[in-house]
C-alpha cells in the first residue's frame, strides 16, 4: 500500500516537480512598444540546446526570438505559454534590452513588472537598444557558446574596455529610487548588414530564420532623466564618463604629439582616480571640484620626440588639457538634459547628508546650475623600454 | 532500550539445569552398564569411538571419544599406554593425577555432564568398578589459521585478524596487552550451542558500571543457538531495529587494543572471529588504523576524501533530483544545457530513472561480492562500463545521470568500515524520495529528521554521535582532520571518567629536546 | 548509566545563539532599513546591545532556582500557583510566536522556493520534525541543534564569500543621516528579538548543570546572534543598496538571488534554502519545547505523546490562521513589540520578587 502511493508520488511528480527538458531557458528579452497605446511588445531569445552528441560549436547552435503583445510583462508571460512548446524558464535570463522607443518614453512601468516577476534576478544586465529590442535579439555573431550567450559574453569584456558601464535591475530599481543619481545604461546597436548584391548567404550560422549573421556592438552609452532616455554619448564621451564613474580604470587616448604637429602621442592609463569637493554656499549654488588623476604608459609616440632630451612634461600637460576638455564637454551635456549620471548628488549625500537634504527636492534644476571645475593632472609612469622613437627620413 | 528489543531479551533463565534435567541418572560403578547408559544417551553419534583397554592390575576401563575432535597421539600415548602399563589399584584421582600424560582433567559422575564434556572434545574414561568418569581435556579441533583480514584488510600496520578459536583469540589479545590488568571473563550461551563467549577490559581503565551492563545484558539473552558476536551484537544492541551499526564488529586484534585501551568492553565469542566493541560511536566508522601510521596531513586529507565519500554517498542522488527537477535556476547555463541535451528522447521521469540506475547498480555491486574473485571482476566490468554504455547509447538513460550515480556508488566504498556500507547504501533512497517530493525542503527535512535519530541514539548508554553531539572540541577535530597524537594525550572523557592521561609528551618534543641539550653542552 | 550528559553549558549557548538569530536573519535588513537607512546595520547592533543587562538578570534567576526542569524552577521563584500562571503565560507567548513561524517557515518556501506545493503542507512536514524532537526531550533537541550548526556552518561561510566580493563599501554612506530618533526606533524593533533569546536562555539555564559563568556566556551567545544579524543588514546594504533592499520584506533573498559571482556561482540561494529550514526547525522547536515544558510545569499529568501531540495540533491551529506572509510579518511584530517587549519589564520584576522574598532562604543559592 505503502509501495503504490509512495510510487504515484514518485510518477505522477509532486506539485513543485518539473522535468528539466520541460523547459526553455530564455537567455534574453527584449521590450518595445506595443502597436497600440499601453500595449508592450515582449520578445523572448530561447536557445534551445543542441542535440545529443552533436558538439556544442557554431555550426550546431540554434536560435529562437518569439514577440508577443500584452497590455503589461505579467501578461505577456502568460501569452508567451501559448507560444512556446516548452515552459519558457527566466531564472537563466541574462540581459535586458529596452527598445529605443519604450525606453525615450519612460522604463518605470515595465521596471515594476520585471520587479514583480520571482524568477528574474536583480542582477539581470540592462540595455537599451538603439532601434527596437526585438532587431538586437535576432543577431547573433556566431561566436558564443550559444547565441544567447553572446551579449552576456559581450558584457564579461566590458570590464576590460571601457565601452560600456555595466548596469544591472538593482542598480536601474536603486537609481530611480533614490535622489541625486542617474541613468546612464549602454546602448546595443547592430552592425550594418555585410551582404552586398550578388553574395551567397554564408554557409555556417544561418539562423532559423535563414538571416546571415549580424553584430550587436556596445559603444555608446544612453543617458537617463528619470527614467527617459533623453541624450547619447558617443564612444569617446563614453570611455570618459566610464572612468569618470570607475566602472573601469583602463583606456587609451590619443593626444597630437606637442612638438610634432603632424604626428600623435598614444597612451594607455594605468591608472584613474576621481575625486569630488563639494561647496555650497547660501543661495543654494554648488560648486563642485572634480580632481582626476591619471597615470599613464606610452604606446606609441608618431614623429618626432626625444624622450631623453624633452622628458615627459609636454605630454602630461597635453594630456591633462585634452582629458580636461572633454570632461567639461561631458559636463555640459549632463547639464543640458538635467541628468546627474555622475551622481554628485548622491555624493553630496553620503559626504554631507544635512546640506543634502535641503537640495534632495530639486536636484535636477539645481544640478543645471552647478558650477563644476575641474581639474586633471597627468603623469607618464613608463614607456616600455624605448628611448627615442623612429623618425622616418626627411 | 527500544520496546521492541524486548522480545528477544527475557529474564536470565538458569540454562544448566535446564539440560541437566533432561537425562537421569548417574555413574553406577558397573562398566557394561554405564557403557550403555552413556551410548544410549550419546545414541545416533557416527563419529563417536568407543575402546576398552585392560590395565596390567586386570581393571576394565572404556574410553569414550569423538574422532577427529581429540588428539589421537596423546589419546595413545598419554592414556592408552599408561593405562595398559598399569599394575597397582589406583583410586581415581591418583589415576589422574600421577598416572596419565594429559594436560588437564576432570571429575564427573553425571552421564549428561560427560555427554556434553565429550561434545566439546574431551576423552571421556570410565571404569570398572568406580562410580566416577574422568574427563580428560586433550581436544584438538583443527581450525584455520591466522590470516589477514578481508574485510578490514590496511596497507600498514599490523594485518594479523582474530579466527574462529576463542583461546587463540584471547591468546592473541595477551600478547598485545601484556598487562594483569587485562581481563577477561567468561560467560557461556545458547542452550544448545553452549558457545563461551569472553567479555574483555581493562581495569583501571573501564567503568565498572559498564561492564557490570555488558554482563547483565549477555546473561539475559535466552536462546538456544549463537553463531558468533556478530549475533549477539543485535541482541546487545539498545536499538535493534535501527539502521546505524549501534555496535561496531571488528576482527583485527590492534583495533580492539586500541578499544580496550580507550576504556572500552569488547565481547568475543568462540567460533567467531568478529569482536563487538561497546559502547560505539558513529565517527569512529570514518576513522581507519591506518590514519594513526600516516603523517598527519596525508591521514587529514584521506579522512577529507572519506568524509566526501560519505556525504556524497547519501546525499548526492536527492541533491541532483531536486535540482534538475525542482530548483533549475540554480543550475549554471551552460551546465544546464549539456543536461537537458542530455536528457533530451529518455523517455523516463528523472525520479525514476535515478531509481532505476541505483537498483542496477547495488545489484552489480550485489552481485559481484557473492562471486569468486574472477568472476565478480567480470561482472563489474560487464555491469558498470558496457551496461551504463549500452544503456545511453540507446536513449534508455541520460549521462548525466550515469555519472552521478556511478560517483554516488564508488564513494560508498570510501568508508574503510565494511559495516557501514550497508546502511550508507540503503540512505540514499528515502533521500532520494524527500527530495523528490520537496526538492531541497524534502532533502533538509530527511536530514533534519536523520539528525533527530542519529542525536537521540545510543550505544549502551552513550550518546552514538559522541564527540559531535555532545561536543568535545578535540574528538570533534580529530573526526575531520588527524591531529598530532601529542594532542591526544587524553582518552576520550566519556568512557574513562578516573583514568584520562594516555601519555605524557608535551612539547618540545623527545627528539628536539635532545638536540637542544647537546648543542647547550657543546 | 542511563544518562551520562545532560545539557551542558557550550550546548546551552550555542542553542541561544542559533534561537536569537532563528528566523530574523531573513527579514532584519527589510525591517530596520526602510526607517534608519545605511545605520541599519547600527539599529540592529544597539538593539542587542542594550538587553544584555537583562541577560544578567535572567542568569541571576537561573541562579536562585533549582537545576534540572524549567517548571520546577519558576514554582521555586514563584511558588505553586503564581508560578503556573507565570508559565502560562510563557506558553501563550511562545505558542503563539511558534504557531506563526510555523506559517512563515511554510509560506516562505512556497514564495520563494516551490510556488506549487500548498504552504500549509510544508509547514506540517516541519511540525513533524518538532513534535518528533519534543518527544525525545530537551536534551535530544539542543543536541539536535549542536549537529545542525555544524551543518550550517558551511552554508554560511560559503554564502558570506560568495556575496563578499559583490560588496560596495559606499553603499553604506551615510552612516546617520537619518537621525537619531529614527536610530531608536529602529532599535525599538529589535530589542524583542534579542528578548526571545534571552528568555530561551532563561529556559536553557535551568536544564544547565554548571552555571557558574552562565551570565557571561548567554550574553555573549545573544551579543554573537545580534552581532551575525548586523553583519548580515551590513551585507545586505552593501551588495543591494537601499533603495532595493527597502523594496523587499525578505532582502536576504534577493540578496542571494543577485549576487552573481563569475559565471558559476549564480545560484548563490542554494545555500539559503537549507538555512531557512534550519533555523525555521530551530525557531519553531524552541518555541515548542518550551511551550510543552512551560505546560508540563502546570500540570504534571501532561504525559509525554499526548502532550506533544496536542501541542501539534494548537501550533497547527495557530499557523493556518495567517494567509499571506505580510500578514505573518506583521503578526510576528504585534506579538514581539506586546508580549515580548513586556519581558523588559517581566524579568527584573520577577528578580526583584524573588530576592526579596527568598532572602531568608540561603539553601537556593547554594544548590548552585
Amino acid at each position: 500500500m505503502a509501495f503504490l502511493v509512495l510510487g504515484g508520488f514518485l510518477l505522477c511528480g509532486c506539485w513543485d516537480q518539473q522535468e528539466i527538458t520541460e523547459l526553455a531557458a530564455v537567455t534574453g528579452l527584449g521590450l518595445d512598444p506595443g502597436s497600440r497605446p499601453n500595449t508592450i511588445r515582449m520578445s523572448v531569445q530561447i536557445s534551445p540546446p543542441s542535440p545529443a552528441g552533436a558538439a556544442g560549436g557554431v555550426g550546431g547552435s540554434r536560435l529562437r526570438t518569439i514577440t508577443v503583445e500584452a497590455a503589461s510583462l505579467g501578461e505577456a508571460m502568460v501569452l508567451l505559454q501559448s507560444r512556446t512548446r516548452r515552459e519558457p524558464f527566466l531564472q537563466h535570463l541574462g540581459y535586458v534590452v529596452f527598445g529605443e522607443e519604450l525606453a525615450k518614453t519612460g522604463i518605470a512601468g515595465v521596471i515594476a513588472g520585471l520587479q514583480g516577476s520571482a524568477t528574474v534576478r536583480g542582477s539581470v544586465s540592462v540595455f537599451v537598444a538603439a532601434g527596437t529590442a526585438a532587431e538586437v535579439l535576432q543577431a547573433h555573431s556566431g561566436i558564443g557558446h550559444t547565441p544567447g550567450q553572446d551579449v552576456v559574453d559581450l558584457l564579461g569584456n566590458m570590464s576590460n574596455a571601457p565601452v560600456g558601464r555595466s548596469v544591472n535591475l538593482n542598480d536601474v530599481i536603486n537609481t530611480l529610487t533614490v535622489h541625486g543619481n542617474e541613468l546612464a545604461i549602454p546602448i546595443l546597436e547592430l552592425t550594418p548588414l555585410r551582404l552586398e548584391a550578388g553574395d551567397e548567404k554564408p554557409e555556417v550560422g544561418v539562423g532559423i530564420d535563414d538571416e546571415p549573421y549580424q553584430e550587436v556592438l556596445v559603444a555608446r552609452t544612453a543617458l537617463f532623466s528619470r527614467d527617459k532616455w533623453v541624450q547619447d554619448l558617443d564612444p569617446y564621451l563614453t570611455q570618459v564618463f566610464i572612468n569618470l564613474v570607475g566602472a573601469t580604470k583602463s583606456g587609451t587616448r590619443t593626444i597630437p604629439n606637442p612638438v610634432d604637429p603632424a604626428g600623435k602621442v598614444v597612451v594607455e592609463y594605468e591608472s584613474f582616480s576621481t575625486s569630488y569637493k563639494a561647496t555650497i554656499n547660501d543661495s543654494r549654488i554648488v560648486e563642485v571640484q572634480l580632481q582626476v588623476k591619471i597615470k599613464t604608459r606610452i604606446l606609441e609616440i608618431h614623429g618626432t620626440y626625444d624622450l631623453r632630451t624633452l622628458g615627459f612634461d609636454p605630454i602630461n600637460s597635453a594630456l591633462s588639457q585634452g582629458l580636461a576638455s572633454h570632461i567639461e564637454e561631458l559636463v555640459v551635456i549632463l547639464k543640458e538634459h538635467q541628468s546627474d549620471a555622475l551622481g554628485l548628488g548622491q555624493m553630496i549625500s553620503r559626504t554631507r547628508p544635512k546640506d543634502w537634504s535641503k537640495l534632495e527636492s530639486d536636484w535636477n534644476e539645481l544640478f543645471t546650475r552647478t558650477d563644476i571645475k575641474v581639474s586633471v593632472s597627468a603623469q607618464v609612469m613608463a614607456t616600455n623600454v624605448i628611448n627615442k622613437y623612429f623618425e622616418i627620413k626627411r | 532500550m527500544a520496546p521492541k528489543g524486548k522480545r528477544f531479551l527475557k529474564k536470565p533463565t538458569p540454562l544448566h539445569q535446564k539440560t541437566r534435567a533432561v537425562p537421569e541418572g548417574c555413574l553406577t560403578g558397573n562398566l557394561d552398564h554405564d557403557s550403555n547408559a552413556l551410548k544410549q544417551l550419546i545414541r545416533d553419534a557416527g563419529d563417536l569411538e568407543y575402546r576398552l583397554v585392560y590395565t596390567q592390575g586386570h581393571r576394565h576401563v572404556a574410553l569414550f571419544y569423538y574422532a577427529d575432535m581429540v588428539n589421537l597421539t596423546l589419546v595413545s600415548r598419554g592414556i592408552i599406554h599408561p593405562l595398559q602399563q598399569c599394575a597397582q589399584e589406583l583410586d581415581i584421582a591418583h589415576i589422574a593425577q600421577s598416572l596419565l600424560n594429559v594436560p588437564a582433567y576432570k571429575q564427573a559422575r553425571e552421564l549428561a555432564r560427560l555427554a556434553e564434556a565429550l561434545a566439546e572434545g574431551s576423552v571421556v574414561l570410565l571404569f570398572q568398578g568406580l562410580a566416577e568418569a574422568l574427563i580428560l581435556g586433550v581436544s584438538q579441533i583443527e581450525h584455520r589459521v591466522i590470516e589477514r583480514s578481508e574485510s578490514e584488510d590496511v596497507l600498514m600496520g599490523p594485518h594479523e585478524s582474530f579466527s574462529e578459536q576463542l583461546g587463540r583469540n584471547l591468546a592473541l589479545m595477551r600478547s598485545r596487552l601484556a598487562t594483569p590488568a587485562f581481563k577477561n571473563k567468561f560467560i557461556t550461551l545458547g542452550k544448545v550451542s553452549r558457545s563461551k563467549v569472553a567479555v574483555m577490559f581493562i581495569d583501571g581503565i573501564v567503568s565498572e558500571d559498564l561492564v557490570a551492563e555488558v554482563e547483565e545484558r549477555l546473561l539475559r539473552i535466552d536462546i538456544d543457538y549463537i553463531s558468533g558476536a556478530g549475533h549477539v551484537s543485535e541482541l546487545l544492541s539498545d536499538e535493534p531495529t535501527a539502521v546505524l551499526p549501534l555496535l561496531r564488529i571488528t576482527e583485527r586484534p590492534s583495533r580492539v587494543a586500541g578499544a580496550l585501551m580507550e576504556g572500552r568492553v569488547v565481547v568475543l565469542a568462540d567460533g567467531d572471529p568478529s569482536a563487538i566493541i561497546i559502547p560505539t560511536f558513529a565517527a569512529e566508522y570514518l576513522q581507519s588504523s591506518e590514519d594513526y601510521l600516516e603523517r598527519p596531513a596525508i591521514a587529514s586529507f584521506l579522512r577529507f576524501i572519506r568524509f566526501g565519500g560519505l556525504i556524497i554517498s547519501v546525499f548526492l542522488p536527492g541533491l541532483w533530483h531536486a535540482l534538475v527537477s525542482f530548483h533549475h535556476g540554480i543550475i549554471p547555463p551552460p551546465l544546464f544545457n549539456s543536461i537537458v541535451a542530455g536528457r533530451e528522447g529518455v523517455p523516463l521521469p528523472t525520479v525514476v530513472e535515478m531509481i532505476v540506475l541505483l537498483l542496477t547498480y547495488d545489484i552489480i555491486v550485489e552481485a559481484s561480492t557473492r562471486m569468486p574473485m574472477r568472476i565478480g571482476q567480470a561482472l563489474g566490468i560487464v555491469g558498470g562500463i558496457i551496461l551504463g554504455q549500452a544503456a545511453v547509447q540507446a536513449g534508455l538513460v541520460s549521462p548525466a545521470m550515469v555519472i552521478i550515480v556511478s560517483l554516488t556508488g564508488l564513494s560508498t566504498f570510501t568508508q574503510p568500515s565494511v559495516s557501514i556500507l550497508g546502511p550508507l547504501r540503503l540512505l540514499k533512497y528515502p533521500m532520494l524520495v524527500a527530495s523528490s517530493i520537496f526538492g531541497l525542503f524534502g532533502l533538509m527535512w530527511a536530514l533534519v529528521f536523520m539528525v533527530l535519530q542519529v542525536v537521540s541514539m545510543r550505544s549502551f548508554g552513550y550518546p552514538f554521535m559522541y564527540p559531535l553531539a555532545p561536543f568535545r572540541w578535540r574528538g570533534e577535530l580529530d573526526i575531520f582532520i588527524r591531529i598530532p597524537l601529542f594532542w591526544l594525550s587524553k582518552r576520550p572523557d566519556l568512557l574513562a571518567g578516573q583514568n584520562q592521561q594516555r601519555m605524557n609528551i608535551t612539547p618540545p618534543y623527545p627528539g628536539k629536546g635532545e638536540q637542544d641539550g647537546q648543542s647547550r653542552k657543546s | 548509566m542511563d544518562n551520562p550528559v545532560r545539557v551542558n553549558l557550550f550546548q546551552g549557548a550555542i542553542a541561544v545563539f542559533v534561537v536569537t538569530i532563528g528566523t530574523v536573519f531573513f527579514p532584519v535588513a527589510g525591517v530596520v532599513v526602510p526607517i534608519v537607512g545605511q545605520a541599519g546595520w547600527i539599529a540592529v547592533l544597539l538593539g542587542f546591545l542594550i538587553p544584555l543587562p537583562w541577560v544578567f538578570m535572567a542568569a541571576a534567576l537561573v541562579r536562585k532556582g533549582p537545576i534540572g526542569e524549567w517548571g520546577q524552577s519558576v514554582k521555586a521563584w514563584l511558588g505553586p500557583w503564581v508560578g503556573r500562571v507565570f508559565l502560562l503565560y510563557i506558553a501563550f507567548c511562545w505558542a503563539w510566536l511558534g504557531g506563526l513561524l510555523l506559517a512563515q517557515g511554510g509560506m516562505v518556501f512556497h514564495n520563494i522556493a516551490l510556488p506549487a506545493t500548498p504552504p500549509w503542507i510544508m509547514s506540517f512536514a516541519l511540525l513533524i520534525l518538532v513534535v518528533l524532537a519534543d518527544m525525545r526531550g530537551v536534551e535530544v533537541y539542543v543536541r539536535s541543534i549542536e549537529l545542525l550548526v555544524m551543518v550550517c556552518l558551511p552554508f554560511v561561510t560559503a554564502f558570506y564569500l560568495a556575496i563578499l566580493p559583490t560588496m560596495q563599501l559606499e553603499n553604506l554612506q551615510p552612516l546617520l543621516g537619518d537621525g537619531p530618533i529614527r536610530l531608536a526606533h529602529a532599535v525599538y524593533l529589535v530589542i524583542p528579538w534579542a528578548m526571545e533569546g534571552i528568555l530561551f536562555g532563561l529556559f536553557i539555564g535551568t536544564h544547565i548543570k554548571n552555571n557558574k559563568r552562565f551570565g557571561l556566556t548567554i550574553s555573549l551567545a545573544v551579543f554573537g546572534g545580534g552581532a551575525a544579524l548586523a553583519l548580515l543588514t551590513a551585507f545586505t546594504l552593501g551588495v543591494l543598496g537601499r533603495g532595493v533592499t527597502e523594496t523587499y520584506l525578505y532582502p536576504t533573498v534577493e540578496l542571494a538571488q543577485t549576487a552573481r559571482v563569475g559565471f558559476f556561482l549564480q545560484g548563490i540561494e542554494i545555500f539559503l534554502y537549507p538555512l531557512w529550514f534550519l533555523a525555521s526547525y530551530i525557531k519553531t522547536g524552541a518555541a515548542f519545547v518550551v511551550v510543552s515544558e512551560s505546560l508540563r510545569g502546570v500540570w504534571a499529568g501532561a504525559t509525554q505523546p499526548y502532550r506533544s501531540l496536542a501541542l501539534g495540533v494548537l501550533f497547527f491551529a495557530v499557523s493556518q490562521v495567517p494567509n499571506t506572509v505580510q500578514q505573518v510579518v506583521a503578526s510576528l511584530g504585534r506579538v514581539d513589540s506586546t508580549f515580548f517587549m513586556a519581558f523588559y519589564v517581566i524579568i527584573p520584576a520577577l528578580l526583584l520578587w524573588v530576592s526579596i522574598a527568598r532572602k531568608g532562604d540561603p539553601n537556593q543559592s547554594a544548590n548552585s
